[in-house]
């Protein structure tokens, strides 16, 4: 926390905002509010899709059988890295080595492409097979669900792209930090989310 | 709150660890439906406790902010798991 506490360059004091209070959100309060509603969103797909379920367990279980469950399992191990390498890249901005905050943020968006790429692999191979979002209930809820994460995660990439460039540049401008830390958070809603997809999706039977 | 380096190391290899563990109860053939389902949601719940507090920062949010990821976290996970015990039922 020291390291929050420093001085910033005199240059950036015009910039400044407030001091952060002991117990405060990182980023800007109104991009937590959306963030909220996003996460709230999910929940009520992940209700929906739950509750239609359990009045077809059989359509869904079958469903499910023809999925490419560790190629999701992969997708989850290249989401949560891409996320400790953006924790690890918002330490090294808050620490001033922004040469290394920008390498963090390149090996988080490569790792979202990454995971776009095999989502897309997935897609094709799903598609390929005939299930289409109109084969059965559950396909429905596939593609919904993993089409709109996908959607977030795209988003998540320009982000980062437009967010290691002013990275890069160093103005030493705080509000630089509440940007990044905003599109930081935003990154790991879309790691949180997944954690329950996967499952929800590819496991629970 | 800017976590240390070792700690966002642990909470990576941490997730890593839950992910491999409960992708293997998935795919083990010797377990019931409903105990497999109970194993990897809350494996997930885990998981998102983990990317919130050491990622996220969650423990330095104000209480209203921390409250709604708790509910957020535990409504999930209860709705998923009971809607699989009604199914099976």
């Amino acid at each position: 926390m020291g390291e929050l506490l420093e001085d910033p360059p005199a240059a950036a004091a015009v910039d400044e905002p407030p001091p952060r209070p002991a117990r405060a959100l990182p980023g800007d309060v109104g991009f937590w509010t959306f963030i909220a509603a996003d996460a709230s969103l999910f929940a009520v797909l992940f209700f929906q899709f739950s509750l239609d379920r359990s009045s077809h367990v059989s359509v869904f279980n079958e469903g499910q059988r023809e999925l490419l469950v560790p190629l999701g399992a992969v997708n989850t191990l290249v989401l949560v890295t891409s996320s400790w390498q953006l924790a690890s890249a918002v330490r090294s901005a808050h620490r001033r080595d922004m040469a290394k905050a920008t390498r963090l943020i390149c090996g988080t968006v490569l790792l979202g492409l990454v995971f776009a790429v095999l989502k897309v692999f997935e897609y094709h191979v799903e598609l390929s097979s005939g299930h289409t979002i109109s084969t059965s209930s559950f396909f429905m809820y596939y593609f919904i669900i993993t089409g709109i994460h996908l959607l977030h995660l795209i988003v998540g990439v320009i982000a980062l792209v437009v967010i290691g460039f002013r990275v890069r540049r160093d103005t030493g401008s705080p509000r630089e930090l509440v940007i990044f830390e905003c599109g930081a958070s935003y990154w790991h809603l879309i790691d949180l989310l997944w954690m329950f997809i996967f499952p929800l999706i590819y496991l629970a039977r | 709150m800017v976590q240390t380096r070792r700690a966002l190391t642990w909470a990576w290899i941490t997730l890593v660890a839950i992910t491999v563990l409960s992708f293997t109860v998935a795919e083990s053939s010797g377990i019931a439906g409903d105990i497999e389902t109970a194993i990897v949601i809350a494996a997930a719940a885990l998981k998102g406790r983990v990317i919130l507090v050491w990622f996220m920062g969650v423990r330095s949010f104000p209480l209203a902010w921390r409250t709604f990821f708790d509910a957020w976290l535990l409504v999930n996970a209860t709705v998923i798991v009971v809607s699989h015990l009604i199914g099976h039922g």
